[in-house]
């Protein structure tokens, strides 16, 4: 039996002048991107920010006009209807204050936001420095969007650890299960047996499943600083004290300090 | 013109394809007579279709699928085109029955018009070659020094340490870490990406575009106006900042203009269709000149622009979508 999906439909015209229905695709992933970049008015109130264009069988999602977005280092205390925090899980999606939230959209549209809130756990955060960095020099407003931008990435997971947990442990029970069935298949052949091992993607996803956690323990507390230096998923946690402590010896000493390793988890 | 790069997936059909149940995260490529596992699926089959389409619509990679079935390639195929699996893939086909006396060094090549793939087919197998490498190189006439651009993915070993040695970037995965390797190749592509624009001017010269009388409809922004660009012909849209025309100083205060500019490579970034951006500097319009009374010794300044392209077809959503979002739960099969 094959599963439904559900998806928004538009209207397409055809070479001969007939109308028919055909999927909506992206429109998921567009409010996630929108909800972490801060963009409030990643529609419009009266729709001019966003539109498709018809491909052979559905229609594709496109952004024009994304003017709004990443107003970070903006004084916005005037306007608190478009403050748009992560974990009210709904995207404002224009000046006016209108908003869509996560379940209001349909599961096509679901699934497609929580994929890409699992590609923005991928997504370093040296690689957001970098597309940053050019601005820098013309404008220092844009190292508060950056710091900005990241902490709410990590607020946007936080606020999304519910959805994103059962996605990444399923892959990793989908990984552990191929490797079972290949023991089955040749377990009464010694020289072919081999014993499950644990391999590079698993051991990413076991990764991005503890930064996941890292993510959601800073989301719940105060006391907590996360540092990330350039590598994908080398984080650090601990109290405020400590680490303001660690800061000062950092600051005091002129020496360079070239590596810092260290993880932890708290469940 | 770019010259495309490619993804080959050898042995698609035999090592990623399951007999499971349907997800609705995968893809049904074939339907079995057998009545306990009647389909057989590409699993995450949803998710690979986003990543080889960014690979094929940002980084112009062409996917390339071998096959060692003609008649299930053919379904494969078919199935196929009804998803978001990206168009246009070029297909390697090892079928000694229906493609005898052709060799992989000289392989049958030809169009299916229909499903809009090439196709090059022979029947040989041979261990000392990858026959279906082979058989693409004589279809795109693929060099020996550029091997090295095209990704070769397959699970057997020794098919890949020989691609390898032939020159090809080969990879050797484990089925379940292909949704993972595709995800690696994005990320790789979109740094490289990042590293070559950090290298290039922000702005693109002023001469590049040219200011066309045609009207633009709405909006509310400040020195709108559609361009044309004088190499291409192609359409843009270009704008500039309230701050940036009114205010008579230099440097202009462009960080509107730079935020919304970053916002949209982040929105592209992450996947999301946008038009193509870049920043210009661009004359201010005589109307504007008055309506900001600027002053006269900066009038003849020309201003950052955001421009961006036109993008061909594009329907906005209008002032009913979210309403009538929220009240639509439209259910549609999509096998």
């Amino acid at each position: 039996m094959s599963d439904r999906t559900s998806y928004f439909l538009v209207a397409s015209t055809t070479g001969h002048n007939h109308r028919k229905s055909i999927p909506l695709v992206g429109f998921g992933r567009a409010l996630a991107v929108a909800f972490l970049i801060h963009d409030y008015d990643c529609i419009g109130n009266s729709g001019n920010n966003m539109g498709y264009v018809i491909k052979e069988k559905y229609a594709e999602i496109v952004k024009i006009d994304p003017g709004e977005a990443l107003s970070f280092a903006e004084d916005m205390s005037g306007a608190k209807e478009l403050e748009n925090p992560p974990d009210q899980k709904q995207v404002i999606i224009g000046t006016s204050g209108g908003q869509i939230h996560f379940t209001d959209l349909n599961k096509q549209d679901q699934q497609e936001f929580i994929q890409t809130l699992e590609e923005v756990l991928n997504f370093p955060d040296c690689y957001l420095k970098m597309a940053t960095k050019r601005f820098l020099a013309p404008d220092e407003k844009f190292k508060t969007i950056l710091d900005k931008l990241i902490e709410r990435k990590h607020k946007l997971l936080g606020a999304f650890y519910e959805d994103l947990k059962p996605q990444l442990l399923q892959q990793l029970q989908q990984t552990e299960s191929e490797q079972v069935q290949k023991g089955i298949e040749s377990w009464d052949n010694p020289k072919k047996l081999s014993l499950p091992q644990f391999d590079e993607t698993q051991s990413k996803l076991t990764d991005k499943i503890s930064l996941l956690e890292v993510t959601k323990a800073c989301y719940h507390s105060k006391e907590v600083i996360i540092f990330q230096v350039p590598h994908a998923t080398s984080s650090f946690i601990g109290r405020q004290t400590e680490l303001e402590e660690m800061k000062n010896i950092f600051e005091k000493n002129n020496e360079s300090l070239t590596v810092l390793q260290g993880s932890a988890r708290r469940s | 013109m770019k010259k495309n790069k490619f993804i080959v997936f050898l042995n698609f059909d035999a090592d990623y394809i399951d007999s499971k149940t349907v997800g609705s995260g995968d893809l049904m490529l074939l339907k079995m007579k057998r009545r306990n596992r009647p389909y057989r699926i590409l699993q995450n089959g949803q998710k690979i279709c986003y990543y080889l389409n960014q690979l094929a619509n940002r980084y112009d990679y062409r996917v390339v699928l071998f096959h060692t079935d003609r008649r299930k390639q053919m379904q494969i195929t078919s199935n196929l085109a009804n998803t978001n699996f990206p168009k246009g893939a070029i297909i390697v086909v090892e079928d000694s029955e229906c493609f005898l006396n052709y060799k992989s060094s000289d392989p049958l090549i030809f169009k299916d018009n229909f499903h809009q793939v090439e196709i090059a087919a022979y029947s040989e197998s041979s261990e000392k070659k990858v026959c279906a490498l082979e058989a693409l190189s004589k279809l795109h006439k693929i060099d020996k020094s550029e091997r090295n651009n095209h990704i070769v993915i397959g699970t057997a070993t020794q098919t890949i340490e020989s691609a390898k040695s032939e020159g090809w970037r080969a990879l050797h995965i484990e089925k379940h870490q292909l949704l993972d390797t595709l995800r690696d190749i994005l990320l790789k592509e979109i740094k490289t990406e990042l590293q070559e624009e950090a290298k290039k001017p922000l702005e693109t010269s002023s001469d590049q575009f040219i200011l066309t009388t045609e009207e633009v409809k709405h909006g509310s922004s400040v020195n709108r106006g559609w361009y044309r660009d004088t190499s291409t012909g192609t359409k843009w849209f270009g704008k500039t900042s309230l701050k940036a025309a009114a205010l008579g100083s230099n440097p202009y205060p462009y960080y509107s203009l730079y935020k919304e500019y970053l916002a949209g490579v982040l929105y592209n970034m992450l996947g999301v269709k946008t038009p193509t951006i870049t920043l210009s500097d661009q004359a201010l319009s005589e109307h504007i000149l008055k309506t900001y009374l600027v002053n006269p010794s900066y009038a003849h300044v020309k201003r950052l622009h955001h421009m961006s392209q036109y993008v061909d077809g594009f329907v906005e959503f209008g002032a009913n979508f979210v309403e009538n979002y929220k009240k639509c739960r439209t259910e549609l099969l999509i096998f």
